[in-house]
């Protein structure tokens, strides 16, 4: 038997039929809601005992059918969202309601005030669930429950329980669900206040630990949810005491509750904006010429103007900015995040927006796929100008070296061979004096000017060494690392090609080598070096390794820096490796051009 | 009487290499210092005849040497010398209160020796 496959692909007949499933029930939804609602607006008009009885109806039925269009809106556009069908089932149990408290029998009267509470705790679970559709933690679960189980049983069995008969007042009975009315003080308005109260809370914590891209898709819900869950409020505890207040307020309600499904189709007619930026961006992108322009398309694109990109230079394994500055991308936990974008499997940018987009994740993969040539071609500028800083950088710093080696060698020429040279003098005048009165003292004198003459000349063939060593230019690579080994205090490992190389890549390898054996002595307490240098398709390769303590800062010391530098000048790269601890391993590769 | 000299260099072989040559020529190396500070106390101290003062110092230089020199009471005239030469210090030597040149190689008694008779033939 073979195992069942990893990936299960639904065929797109099934797909279809589903969908067609769904476009059934929203069709007989929208129907009976149609229905539901030319039936209260017949009883209620028909009713000439209720007051305002058209301006009830029509607000009435004006609130089942925007709850019932804007949820039959959303479940056609997002299908895996069931906030939609809540939302247009809410309008059709509230019409429900609304008529069967209309019909005139007990039962009738019964089954109203129970669907208009019902749609009553369904308002609460839209707010709650906005706008995903989904309860996430227990908090949010409870809240709902603590609302439908207070509101469809608790507060028609203790209506029931005491013998009450139903209230029945039309659309009042919807703006003033009973257990704030009539039996205000009562067991079930108690816990309507508590979770209107665990509602008010959640909803503020909600709004408080938004991030601005979410607050701009809550904030007309929320405000008009709120509003109206407010007005309700005040309208049953203000009708306790003072009828007419109570009633205006509950119109205002009534208004505020028409106001919540025009907000979820302003969040639907926002999110539909969101798309059509998309292919608005790839418009723009047609007419992006300037530098930072592509920058504020896709700011435009995403709506989040704090928007910044940062360009992948693969050479230096870091990000740069538009000018070729380096670039830190930001730290985790921060209020902004970047997205990798990746074009044929290389990384070419990152985008460091707002965190809040990474609840659009089809926003982004749009944006950044439509952008991804245009963000190739601003990496390839980046890039440049990175590498032209880095030119100007060198240039400066190799300007500098030259500077201060100049300085070293008047240095060294000051205190060293012309020091001496002054002192033979005075001797050799002392000599002069001396041979005139006591010419034996003289020989002491003499032994001692040719001691100056030998240090003079060593100190003289170093200097001269230091410039430019004549073995390496006369004899080539080969001889000149044996005469650093030789000189070298810690045992020296090489192995070097006995062809000529060219002169610069010579010189460049001669003092790599040279540098590392004095940083060697210096600082490395190593007892055994190994220098390899290899020269193979048409590059040379230098590899140095010491077993001493490492620590070695290849950016912070100037030979070190200098010495990559150089070989940066001869389009070569220099590495070094050097843990503390771990030894020292500088590695340079050279084009033997 | 040979005359008096005080020696300021931060060198100690060359003090004693010009010591050696000057008291061959018939100097009195009455103090010797390695910096511009002592260098000025110790003229204070012995009141030499010349004072001869490197220009390459660790903390003064000895131009500023001079300055104080000349600032003293009784101030000893002062000849300032360097391994360079003096065109390498421009004019500073000129509007130095120094009262002479000598580069280090070209030391010997007789040039000190002529400078002090100019002062002598002055005064």
């Amino acid at each position: 038997m073979s195992s069942p496959p990893a990936i299960v692909s639904v065929p797109a007949a099934d797909v279809r039929s589903r969908a067609r499933e769904a476009g059934g029930a929203r069709w007989s939804l929208g129907m009976l809601g149609v229905l539901l609602g030319v039936a209260v607006f017949v009883l209620v008009v028909g009713d000439e005992g209720a007051a305002n009885a058209w301006a009830s109806a029509v607000l009435t039925v004006a609130i089942g059918w925007s709850f019932l269009a804007s949820g039959l809106a959303v479940w056609a556009r997002e299908e895996a969202n069931p906030i939609g069908a809540l939302i247009a089932a809410l309008g059709v149990v509230a019409l429900g309601g609304a008529a069967a408290g209309e019909v005139g029998s007990a039962f009738g009267s019964w089954l109203g005030f129970t669907a208009v509470n019902a749609a009553v705790a369904m308002f609460v679970h839209v707010l709650v669930a906005f706008p995903t559709g989904r309860l996430t933690g227990r908090t949010e679960r409870v809240l709902v429950a603590a609302a439908y189980a207070d509101l469809v049983l608790l507060a028609p069995l203790w209506l029931a329980a005491r013998g009450d008969a139903p209230p029945r007042d039309g659309m009042a009975g919807l703006l003033r669900p009973e257990p704030f009315g009539s039996t205000l003080g009562a067991l079930p308005a108690a816990v309507a206040i508590v979770v209107l109260g665990g509602l008010a809370w959640l909803l503020w914590r909600r709004w408080y630990w938004a991030t601005r891209h979410t607050r701009r898709t809550l904030a007309l819900v929320l405000l008009a949810g709120g509003a109206c869950l407010g007005l309700m409020l005040a309208a049953a505890v203000v009708d306790r005491t003072w009828d007419a207040g109570g009633r205006a307020i509950g119109w205002a309600a009534a208004v505020a509750f028409c106001a919540v499904p025009l907000a979820l189709d302003a969040g639907i007619i926002r999110s539909r904006l969101a798309r059509a930026s998309v292919a608005e961006l790839v418009r723009d992108l047609e007419t992006v010429r300037t530098p930072g322009a592509l920058r504020e398309a896709l700011g435009h694109a995403l709506g989040d103007p704090t928007l910044r990109l940062a360009y992948w230079v693969s050479e230096t394994s870091g990000f740069v900015d538009l000018r070729g500055r380096p670039f830190e991308l930001p730290w985790e936990g921060s209020s902004q995040v970047a997205t990798m974008v990746e074009r044929d499997g290389r990384r070419v940018a990152a985008l460091v927006h707002d965190a809040s987009l990474r609840d659009a994740p089809e926003l982004l993969e749009a944006v950044t796929s439509a952008a991804g040539l245009a963000l190739e071609n601003e990496r390839l500028h980046a890039e440049l100008r990175a590498h032209v800083d880095d030119l100007r950088e060198s240039r400066a710093r190799i300007v500098h070296a030259a500077d201060s080696e100049r300085r070293r060698l008047e240095r060294n020429l000051h205190d060293g061979a012309q020091q001496r040279l002054v002192a033979m003098s005075l001797h050799l005048r002392l000599v002069e004096s001396t041979l005139r009165t006591e010419p034996e003292s003289a020989v002491p004198l003499v032994a001692q000017v040719r001691e100056q003459l030998t240090e003079a000349l060593e100190e003289l063939r170093e200097l001269a060494r230091g410039i430019h060593p004549a073995i390496l230019s006369d004899r080539g690579l080969g001889p000149a690392l044996e005469a650093l080994a030789a000189r070298s205090p810690t045992p020296v490992e090489l192995s070097a090609p006995t062809e000529r190389l060219p002169q610069p890549v010579e010189a460049a390898i001669y003092y790599v080598v040279s540098e590392a054996l004095a940083n060697v002595a210096k600082y490395a307490q190593a007892s055994h070096v190994t220098v390899e240098v290899a020269h193979t398709n048409g590059r040379a390769v230098v590899a140095i390794a010491d077993d001493g303590v490492g620590g070695a800062d290849a950016a912070g010391g100037s030979g070190l820096r200098g010495l990559a530098d150089r070989i940066a000048a001869l389009d070569g790269r220099l590495h070094v490796d050097s843990a503390p601890g771990r030894g020292t391993r500088i590695h340079a590769d050279i084009p033997c051009i | 009487m040979p005359p008096r000299i005080v020696i300021v260099d931060d060198d100690p072989s060359f003090l004693a290499t010009v010591r050696q040559l000057l008291e061959a020529e018939g100097f009195a190396v009455v103090g010797e210092a390695l910096n511009g500070l002592d260098g000025v106390a110790v003229a204070a101290e012995t009141a030499p005849d010349i004072v001869l003062v490197d220009v390459t110092l660790p903390d003064i230089d000895g131009f500023e040497v001079v300055e104080r020199l000349a600032d003293g009471e009784n101030a000893p005239p002062a000849v300032l010398t360097s391994i360079r030469s003096a065109e390498d210090f421009g004019s500073l030597i000129e509007t130095s209160r120094a009262r002479a040149f000598i580069p280090k190689a070209d030391i010997t008694g007789q040039a000190l020796a002529g400078l002090l008779d100019e002062r002598a033939g002055t005064a």
